[in-house]
């Protein structure tokens, strides 16, 4: 008879998962896409002028906004999870995105000199598996053709001189980050969700 | 004490038609008609009763010159088939 009620309460979880999971569809709201997708593109195409106009020394500073969008993307997240419920898949997506960060701004700001052009078509690349998983897990064609987009400009990036591949960053940001988040916002406001 | 359970949700064809989409998010009429096994006026009928809700949202279309309905869970429904659970899961606990 215990196993016959643990079996009971085990697929109510399993129920209960499967409900969180499905509104974790109508949480996205596309904040945070257009939010990473301004800051790429305002860090990436700054460093494109700055090199353009020779200004080699301090063509990277533009970059420093990724370490305060991190830390607004934190308190941003922190505030929303309180709200909204916790599942498995939700705490993969957000493991997932904090590594993935992680290892954006250590490949940045410590390995630039050794990955030299390879730099930016890596960080797309990352760039890419995140948007891929985030938009798996909400069940966004959007999403997920958004990340397929991104890692196809990585491997062009491979191709294009080290001058205007953060011009190919930005551009991507803003097709591929920026673009699907204000669709997302529409959908999101759509559903009546204000 | 013993919640009410959803009247709405607690008929097994809508009961399927609701779980089938929350798991899925997104279905079409055929689709639904193959996992319930059910005939196509009874669909139609209850899928009405959940669109009336506004438990699911019902776009009609065409594909490959072919009438296609897809159906697609609301986040009403979510929180009433999330209710349904819970009221549900009282009785099995008790």
């Amino acid at each position: 008879m215990k196993t016959e009620k643990l079996s009971a309460e085990k697929s109510l979880e399993l129920i209960t998962e499967v409900i969180a999971q499905a509104r974790k569809k109508f949480e996205e709201n596309g904040f945070i896409f257009m939010l990473w997708g301004v800051l790429i593109a305002i860090a990436a195409i700054g460093q494109f002028v700055l090199l353009k106009n020779e200004y080699y020394a301090t063509n990277w500073y533009p970059y420093l906004l990724m370490p305060i969008g991190v830390l607004y993307s934190f308190y941003y997240f922190s505030k929303k999870e309180r709200k909204s419920k916790h599942n498995q898949i939700s705490a993969i997506v957000s493991y997932a995105w904090v590594f993935l960060s992680i290892n954006m701004l250590v490949l940045g700001f410590l390995f630039g000199r050794i990955l030299r052009e390879n730099l930016i078509p890596v960080i797309l690349i990352l760039l890419a598996v995140g948007t891929i998983i985030s938009g798996v897990s909400v069940r966004s064609r959007l999403l997920l053709f958004s990340g397929i987009l991104i890692n196809l400009s990585a491997f062009a990036g491979f191709y294009i001189p080290i001058l205007y591949q953060p011009l190919l960053m930005g551009i991507v940001a803003i097709i591929a980050v920026f673009i699907p988040g204000i669709i997302l916002m529409v959908q999101y406001k759509k559903k009546g969700n204000v | 004490m013993f919640e009410d359970l959803n009247p709405l949700l607690h008929s097994q064809l809508r009961l399927a038609i609701i779980s089938y989409l929350i798991s899925n998010g997104k279905s079409d009429f055929n689709e639904l008609k193959e996992v319930t096994k059910a005939t196509s006026g009874n669909i139609s009928v209850q899928l009405k009763k959940l669109e009336q809700e506004k438990y699911i949202s019902i776009t009609k279309g065409f594909r490959n010159n072919y009438q296609h309905t897809s159906v697609e869970v609301t986040k009403e429904g979510i929180d009433a088939f999330e209710e349904y659970v819970k009221a549900i899961g009282q009785y099995i606990k008790k």
